[in-house]
């Protein structure tokens, strides 16, 4: 069931892929603290392991074209089956949609703007859901890119400027880390950060130009994966082993920017762009969700489910963890792993399924 | 067409809108400029009572420092700087008291130092510090001093040239480019060291030198202490750094004299310019060795699982001043005086290891630098570091090359320069 009018190009795809991992740039205190050295590494391992299942969630649009993340389950575990999955994603989403609205409003409530609330932030972050999705994916898309090189260009003019305070000797010795904590940092990464890419399969339907979206969806991946590189090579750079201490190492390394003693305390600049770029990732899981309950309802328009999806998330965020470290606690140790059933394993079972269904299914029609 | 450019214009507004989150700090966090006051200077000395700490803060008057500043200088009678101390039981407690007595709030976004009394930097700071580096507020890249006695006192000098002392102690640390007999610190590197692999630090003294001079009546420069008649008769006095502290986890354990501190720059790759005083290549007169860039490489060498520490300095300067009216242009002098500049440093680096020794005190991060060569090394020799330093072998090599003479050859008619 087509829920979604527009269209968008494969190019913008990139652009959402990729920023929907850019919008994680800031929690990437929750590896920071395992891998203060040796982030990029566990970076590139994660891209490594991540790439398999990449091509899953790749293949399995292939198989469906047509289908969202719902219309995939009805048709590889039947209907009933298949609607009790895709009603356990649509809470993972929910759920994940309110931590994602509460982290940004949080960090900013507890580095910036102290005295206030979290729910001005949530409330805000809601209503400019509300307002996006209402232009549907083709003005989601083209915020996609102003995203992308907004964070991009930021984070190199950060780079230029930190230039004089990254000591290279940050990031010796090399591979010196507990395995234990290596191994949480891979999980974190791959699962929440890659992982989450799951999500896109719902609204690779509406892709105009079809036959390029494996190679944006990679190009956007590869993306994604260089702006945490750049962000990894930044703060070790600068912070070495004192980024395992901060609630907020990337942020901590702008607040370091000093140029000539006139070109300081910028980091207010790139806050800015950092709230573009949680905002992306708020907006891209709010509308999927919005477009997979909406489909699990059975409406006919998503439109009608947007502010009650909206005030249900403005209340679950104001309900759960009201605090950092039991939200940043619950990411790192609850979350990941739920994130690995939800966006890794089941994607691969439901593909083995799919596999499985359509080679029986060749049979029948042979006999 | 019509409907892409719709939905273009609805991405940039949600854009910009997403940006307008930032205003919200009107609303709550606002902030208005003449609603606060602002700390450039802070001091951290014990309190008046066992287990309380003295927090003293310089505030900047902006009216005075508009008007010219400073009591007698036509400024309207207002110093430029007020100091405001409070006694409590730990720092953000006091430092939030002390809103009791100033009527805007302090703001410490804009501290440029954080002095430390001797008595607390003895004891250990590390029950002080954590609020320089938690809070939001406060800057990382704010400068860390200790002062020879109390903070107190350093905090309340009147400056020459400058308007208030906190502007004069920034600005004697950023001169430390001249002589690099001190090592300037700001927290965040301070905080660095201390978590690093079994390493010290170093952090600048500051002090109040007595001069034999009688102060300058001229309205000027109003120095220190002097005002009225009986007063003119006292010396002036000046804020001067002179030695560095060393800390090891977070406690003063010692210090080091400022030649020892250069040689601390020098292995750091932290000095910039200065002066090398050696004996003439007849070794009848000095020579002032002007330096003006210099990089070392410190390289830990495992042999059979005991490391040494192998330190080359490189030295680029030339002559700058002598007494003689000899001509040391040649080729063969400057190549001499090189010698002598490399066994003259060579000396002061040695002995500025051999005093990080008798202290147990890492400076140099040698032990930081065997473990990123040999974690596994580094694992067996860390929980007994104090003693393994003061046995590990160190081996100075000093490269210094005179470039030139700078203007002149010699100040000598024809045929006096030989």
């Amino acid at each position: 069931m087509r829920l979604e009018k527009g269209r968008f190009s494969s190019l913008e795809l990139l652009f959402i892929v990729a920023g929907l991992m850019q919008g994680s740039i800031y929690v990437s205190t929750y590896t920071f603290s395992n891998t203060p050295r040796d982030e990029w590494l566990a970076l590139l391992v994660s891209w490594v392991i991540f790439l398999p299942f990449a091509f899953v969630y790749l293949k399995l649009s292939e198989k469906y074209p047509n289908d969202s993340l719902v219309g995939i389950h009805d048709k590889v575990y039947g209907s009933v089956a298949g609607k009790a999955l895709s009603a356990a994603y649509c809470l993972y989403l929910i759920v994940s949609s309110a931590m994602n609205f509460r982290f940004p409003s949080a960090f900013l409530t507890a580095n910036f703007m102290i005295a206030t609330p979290v729910i001005a932030f949530a409330f805000f972050i809601v209503a400019l859901c509300l307002y996006a999705t209402s232009g549907g994916i083709e003005s989601i898309a083209q915020l996609g890119i102003f995203n992308t090189v907004a964070v991009v260009s930021s984070l190199l003019l950060y780079l230029l400027l930190l230039i004089p305070k990254i000591e290279l000797p940050h990031f010796f010795p090399m591979f010196d880390v507990p395995p234990k904590k290596f191994v949480q940092s891979v999980h974190i990464i791959t699962s929440e950060y890659m992982g989450e890419l799951f999500v896109l399969s719902s609204i690779l339907p509406y892709v105009s130009d079809r036959s390029r979206i494996s190679k944006n969806y990679l190009g956007g991946l590869m993306l994604g994966n260089l702006t945490f590189l750049l962000v990894a090579f930044l703060v070790t750079g600068v912070l070495g082993n004192e980024a395992a201490i901060f609630t907020g190492p990337l942020v901590e390394t702008t607040r370091l920017v000093e140029v000539l003693n006139i070109n300081a305390r910028i980091e207010f600049v790139f806050m800015g762009f950092l709230i573009i770029t949680a905002f992306f990732k708020c907006l891209i899981l709010f509308y999927v969700t919005l477009l997979s309950i909406s489909e699990l309802l059975g409406l006919r328009s998503y439109k009608l489910f947007s502010v009650p999806l909206g005030l249900l998330v403005f209340s679950l965020v104001m309900l759960t963890n009201e605090n950092g470290p039991s939200l940043a606690l619950a990411g790192r140790n609850s979350w990941a792993f739920i994130s690995l059933l939800m966006l890794m394993i089941i994607p691969l079972i439901t593909f083995a399924t799919a596999l499985i269904r359509g080679r029986s299914e060749e049979r029948g029609g042979e006999r | 067409m019509n409907n892409k450019k719709w939905k273009l214009k609805k991405a940039a507004v949600t854009a910009l809108s997403a940006l307008l989150m930032l205003s919200l700090s009107g609303c709550w966090s606002y902030q208005e400029l003449n609603n606060y006051s602002y700390v450039v200077g802070l001091g951290i000395d014990k309190g008046s009572s066992p287990g309380k700490v003295r927090i003293i803060e310089q505030l900047a008057v902006p009216s005075a420092l508009k008007k010219g500043g400073g009591k007698d200088s036509g400024g309207g009678g207002t110093e430029s700087f007020w100091n405001v101390e409070s006694d409590g039981d730990t720092v953000f407690a006091t430092i939030r008291d002390i809103t009791r007595k100033v009527q805007r709030k302090p703001f410490y976004g804009h501290n440029r130092v954080l002095v430390f009394g001797s008595e607390v930097a003895r004891e250990g700071i590390f029950t002080y510090i954590d609020f320089f580096v938690r809070d939001s507020e406060p800057r990382a890249t704010t400068w860390m001093v200790v002062a020879k006695n109390k903070a107190d006192e350093i905090l309340h000098h009147k400056p020459h040239l400058e308007k208030i002392p906190a502007d004069k102690i920034e600005k004697i640390l950023e001169s430390h480019v001249y002589t690099s007999s001190y090592h300037n610190i700001q927290i965040r590197e301070f905080v660095e060291n201390m978590l690093s692999e079994g390493q010290a630090a170093v952090v600048p003294i500051i002090e109040i030198y007595e001069q034999k001079i009688v102060p300058s009546e001229s309205k000027e420069e109003k120095g220190g202490s002097s005002r009225g008649d009986s007063e003119k008769k006292k010396p002036d006095t000046v804020l001067m750094i002179n030695n560095c502290a060393v800390f090891k986890d977070y406690k003063m354990v010692g210090q080091i004299d400022n030649i020892q501190a250069r040689s601390y720059s020098f292995v750091t790759n932290n000095a910039k310019g200065g002066i090398i005083v050696v004996d003439s290549p007849d070794g009848k007169e000095k020579l002032d060795i002007e330096f003006f860039g210099v990089k070392s490489k410190v390289k830990p060498v495992i042999k059979d699982g005991v490391p040494s520490i192998s330190v080359t300095v490189k030295i680029r300067c030339g002559l700058g001043d002598q007494q003689s009216k000899k001509n040391y242009g040649t080729p063969e002098m400057l190549k001499k005086i090189g010698e002598k500049v490399n066994a003259e440093m060579k000396k002061e680096i040695m002995d500025c290891i051999s005093k990080s020794k008798e202290m147990k005190a890492d400076i140099f991060g040698f032990g930081n630098e065997i473990y990123r060569k040999s974690p596994k090394t580094w694992k067996k020799l860390k929980s007994n570091w104090d003693e393994e330093y003061k046995k590990l072998d160190v081996k100075v090599k000093v490269e210094a090359n005179v470039e030139g003479t700078a203007t002149i050859r010699s100040i000598a008619k024809p045929g006096e320069d030989k």
